[in-house]
């Protein structure tokens, strides 16, 4: 008789011990529940930079504009405001930020609140001018460079006493170039400032030559 | 023991046993079973590294950096000239054989644009990305 309801009973313990058993499904779901929570606690309060310009200030709190949007900064007591001035890095405070102030401001984002609490601000200078393009025209005399994009925009590029020069060789990399060994048909990008009150012409602060990349011919240019 | 019961104890019995037999019996039947062996897949050539995308994988773009000295790595058309640059900084590097470039480049504390040109024997590509720098810890 014990023998035979041990038998009877064989069924009812397989299949108490196959819902007991945690399977594979349930493990995943839970795995993905913790995920989840995780995501949701990290996005609540993330670390975040946003670049853009000081639209308005308060005693508390300034917006910053961004390309995209514009954000709402709030000011925490440990804010760090740092500004480069002739090439120094100085501290400042948040009482230095003002109205049209280009910045990059570092903190906590709270995606609840749509708020950044700020922890470092960045008084930060207008981002040079970049030009890629072919060199067309080499004025000695003027020490200009008419450059041709690929848009076919035409560029006059100034080079001052200033502007660093430099040139690609495949074994050394960038090595010091010369107004000197310029010549048409080099593609050149240009980093440098617009020229105020005059059209598609940029003061140089750095020239690279990349050589001949287009197989044009150069052309001679006068010699002054 | 009236007739229901005893039609219940048979019945537990057999599943019982029938079980029981599985249980015994089940593993060397399974071994008697035909193997079904499903078709394994074919190795699919890799596709030519020629046509590779230009594209810039470190750093992803909005990064937050502590170190001024940031490096730039992707992949492009094989052998074809890289320009890395940032305000005040600039380097060339030439892509391998397997289209990887990688260079380093300095950034100024705030925002930088890093924008990447590559020179392939057909085609010219750039794109550009912000990047994020400052020493201060927050």
């Amino acid at each position: 008789m014990k023998h035979i309801l041990a038998i009877l009973a064989l069924p009812l313990v397989f299949a108490a011990t196959s819902s007991g058993t945690p399977t594979p499904t349930s493990k995943i779901d839970d795995l993905k529940e913790r995920l989840a929570t995780k995501v949701a606690e990290l996005r609540q309060t993330q670390k975040k930079a946003i670049y853009g310009t000081v639209k308005a200030v308060s005693v508390s709190t300034f917006t910053v504009e961004s390309d995209t949007r514009e954000l709402k900064i709030e000011l925490t007591d440990d804010i760090k405001v740092f500004q480069m001035i002739k090439g120094k890095r100085t501290e400042l405070t948040g009482e230095n930020l003002a109205k049209d102030d280009t910045v990059s401001v570092f903190g906590e984002y709270d995606t609840g609140l749509d708020l950044l609490r700020a922890k470092v601000v960045v008084i930060q200078s207008k981002p040079r001018e970049r030009v890629t393009g072919t060199v067309s025209a080499i004025d000695r005399k003027e020490f200009t460079v008419t450059i041709t994009t690929t848009g076919g925009q035409e560029y006059v590029i100034d080079i001052e006493k200033t502007t660093n020069v430099l040139m690609f060789d495949q074994a050394k990399g960038l090595i010091k170039g010369g107004f000197s060994k310029l010549e048409t048909g080099r593609t050149v990008h240009i980093v440098g400032t617009a020229v105020a009150k005059e059209d598609n012409r940029i003061s140089a602060a750095r020239l690279i030559d990349l050589g001949n990349l287009t197989g044009a011919t150069p052309t001679p240019t006068p010699t002054p | 023991m009236n007739k229901d019961a005893l039609l219940a104890t048979i019945i537990g019995f057999v599943v019982g046993l029938f079980i029981t037999g599985l249980l015994l019996v089940g593993p060397r039947l399974v071994s008697l079973l035909p193997k079904i062996s499903l078709p394994k897949p074919t190795a699919t050539p890799t596709p030519a590294i020629q046509n590779a995308s230009f594209t810039i994988d470190s750093p992803l773009p909005e990064t937050i950096e502590s170190s001024s000295e940031l490096l730039v790595s992707g992949s492009s058309e094989p052998g074809a000239m890289v320009v890395i640059q940032t305000d005040v900084d600039d380097e060339v590097v030439l892509a391998g054989q397997d289209g990887k470039y990688a260079g380093k480049v300095t950034l100024v504390e705030g925002k930088n644009d890093l924008t990447v040109t590559s020179y392939g024997k057909t085609k010219q590509e750039a794109k550009t990305i912000q990047v994020f720098y400052t020493p201060e810890a927050f």
